[in-house]
């Protein structure tokens, strides 16, 4: 390539125009700020959250509504589509053997809706089973909130929730689907708020292996999964075994079914940092609504008291304690997952 | 005015592209990806030799809802989008169409790589405000790596696979509905002759 292609082609853009057919290296200029501009607020979103993040706030808040009613019509359609293309795939010849082709068409697609019905209903009835015994008590108090948005392409798994502080919501209250732990709130805005699901990268729930000897803390792995960091004495965690919230440093509370365990690591033990995949329906699953459990209740926990529940935090636990400045990193902080410099 | 109804149906496709991204699939995965690419689709679609502002524009407004609703750090997909849309002109804007479509897969690869550095860099990062061991950092960091590389490359994969789907398909159809015109036409007035050149009386090339 000569040199003046090379040039040309290295500056292409400049032999752009506009719509308006304005100068060209005024067009290269403006696509150069674009992208400097669009670094420039990642690189800040990264340093400083809070000085973005009524950007959000002022962009989703007039379209809240109109945000639900897309997420809703985008949940029935792609809850259609699974419905049809499930269809189509269970459709035997068999079947068809002893009907007429449209009179079998018809009552395939009628046992379909039933079954499909069925099944809308036996998930709402576990759910509100589930229920019963958070709403039962007393301590909590549930709301019912509309997820209006959401993205887990990378180390953050986090969904839009279309509640905020004007409704009561405040940074730290525990978001459950059905009986299960789905995460915590993360930001909260006037209108919207950030929940923070279990596998994102910045979720941190201190949690009960098996029968609740062995404690943990239950870190997510940025890959749509979580994986535990064993902390204090106790039996090896299983496969299978479940592993539930110990309520330890008050954001959430004591039993909040979490999953299982998958893959236990060769050789785990209780030794600090030891890791363990879990499963986790609520780490993964797609949501429509969640149910938001009000923290004010978890705040009278006492937390110096229950730090002898769980021993000495591990060795990195405590160094990310000692960088934000104190002694020991407070456990309501790991909980929260704010052990940020 | 066609033209204006064209562009708008543009836009429009790629703000609803951009809502099924932040919507369909927040709980992650392969089909996250593929819906996050789907805006560079359009892109590279609607992508004219020259860079038009409007494009542009549009493109980051399209990157800034998907940052806003999704929840993420702002900016990563108004970044992705940007890029994409100032490299479409050179990648799938001219040429023929299988030049178009390589283009079109190397946009996608490209929007693809972006993003998993970006993915890759914001969880260096947050594993490096956590802990100062490095071996810590660099295990976590790889596979965040491999875990974004990965969903970037299937999600990319799928999406190109649909397109190629959706392209043969579409001329497989073209082909069929073609010959049926011809066979219908042939029916109806018989077949079709060779024109020949003939001479008028003044001499001048006629056909008949």
């Amino acid at each position: 390539m000569s040199r003046d292609n090379a040039g040309s082609s290295r500056f292409w853009y400049r032999r752009s125009v506009t719509a308006v057919g304005a100068p060209t290296r005024a067009f290269g200029f403006l696509t150069r700020s674009v992208i400097i501009a669009t670094l420039g607020l990642l690189l800040m979103s990264k340093a400083n959250p809070s000085a973005v993040e009524p950007l959000r706030e002022a962009v989703v808040a007039p379209f809240r509504s109109v945000l639900t009613v897309t997420a809703g019509t985008m949940s029935s359609a792609i809850g259609l589509i699974a419905t049809t293309t499930g269809r189509l795939f269970a459709r035997d010849a068999r079947d068809r053997r002893h009907v007429s082709p449209s009179e079998n068409g018809g009552m395939t697609a009628h046992i379909a809706d039933l079954q499909r019905e069925i099944a809308d209903l036996k998930r709402e009835n576990s759910g509100l089973r589930a229920l019963v015994p958070l709403a039962g008590n007393r301590a909590y108090n549930l709301k019912s909130v509309f997820v209006i948005g959401g993205s887990a392409t990378g180390a953050s798994s986090r969904v839009l929730i279309a509640a905020g502080r004007d409704d009561g919501i405040r940074p730290g209250y525990p978001v459950v689907m059905g009986n299960r732990l789905l995460g915590r709130v993360h930001h909260v805005h006037a209108a919207t708020a950030v929940v923070v699901r279990l596998a994102d990268r910045l979720s941190r729930v201190p949690v009960m292996v098996g029968a609740g000897e062995t404690r943990a803390l239950l870190v997510g792995n940025g890959a749509g999964g979580a994986t535990l960091e064993l902390i204090g004495q106790g039996p090896a965690p299983r496969a299978g075994d479940p592993v539930v919230t110990s309520g330890i440093g008050g954001v959430f509370p004591r039993g909040l079914m979490i999953g299982r365990v998958f893959a236990p690591e060769d050789g785990a033990s209780t030794n600090a940092a030891t890791r363990v995949s879990i499963d986790s329906e609520a780490a993964y699953e797609p949501v429509a609504g969640v149910m938001m459990i009000d923290g004010a209740v978890f705040d009278q926990v006492d937390l110096p008291g229950r730090q002898s529940e769980i021993g000495k935090p591990s060795p990195r636990l405590a160094e990310a304690g000692a960088r934000t400045g104190s002694a020991m990193l407070s456990l309501r902080s790991i909980a929260a997952g704010v052990a940020r410099p | 005015m066609i033209a204006t109804i064209s562009n708008l149906g543009r836009i429009a496709a790629l703000f609803g592209a951009s809502l099924i991204a932040a919507q369909v699939w927040p709980a992650g995965g392969v089909a996250a990806a593929a819906a996050g690419l789907l805006p560079v689709v359009l892109i590279g679609l609607a992508a004219r030799p020259t860079l038009t502002l409007h494009h542009l524009v549009v493109t980051c407004a399209a990157g800034l809802v998907v940052d806003c609703v999704s929840g993420g750090p702002l900016g990563q997909w108004a970044l992705v989008y940007a890029l994409a849309a100032a490299l479409a002109p050179r990648l799938a804007g001219s040429g023929s169409v299988s030049r178009k479509a390589c283009g079109l897969a190397g946009l996608v690869a490209m929007a693809a790589a972006v993003n998993a550095v970006i993915v890759v860099a914001f969880s260096i990062g947050h594993l490096g405000s956590m802990t100062s061991e490095l071996h810590v950092v660099a295990r976590d960091a790889g596979l965040a790596a491999w875990d974004a590389i990965r969903l970037a490359g299937l999600g990319a994969a799928t999406i190109l696979f649909t397109l190629t789907l959706i392209t043969i398909t579409g001329g497989v159809l073209a082909a069929i509905f073609a010959t049926s015109v011809r066979l219908l036409r042939a029916l109806v007035k018989g077949p079709v002759k060779d024109p020949v050149i003939g001479r008028s009386d003044g001499g001048a090339p006629t056909w008949r």
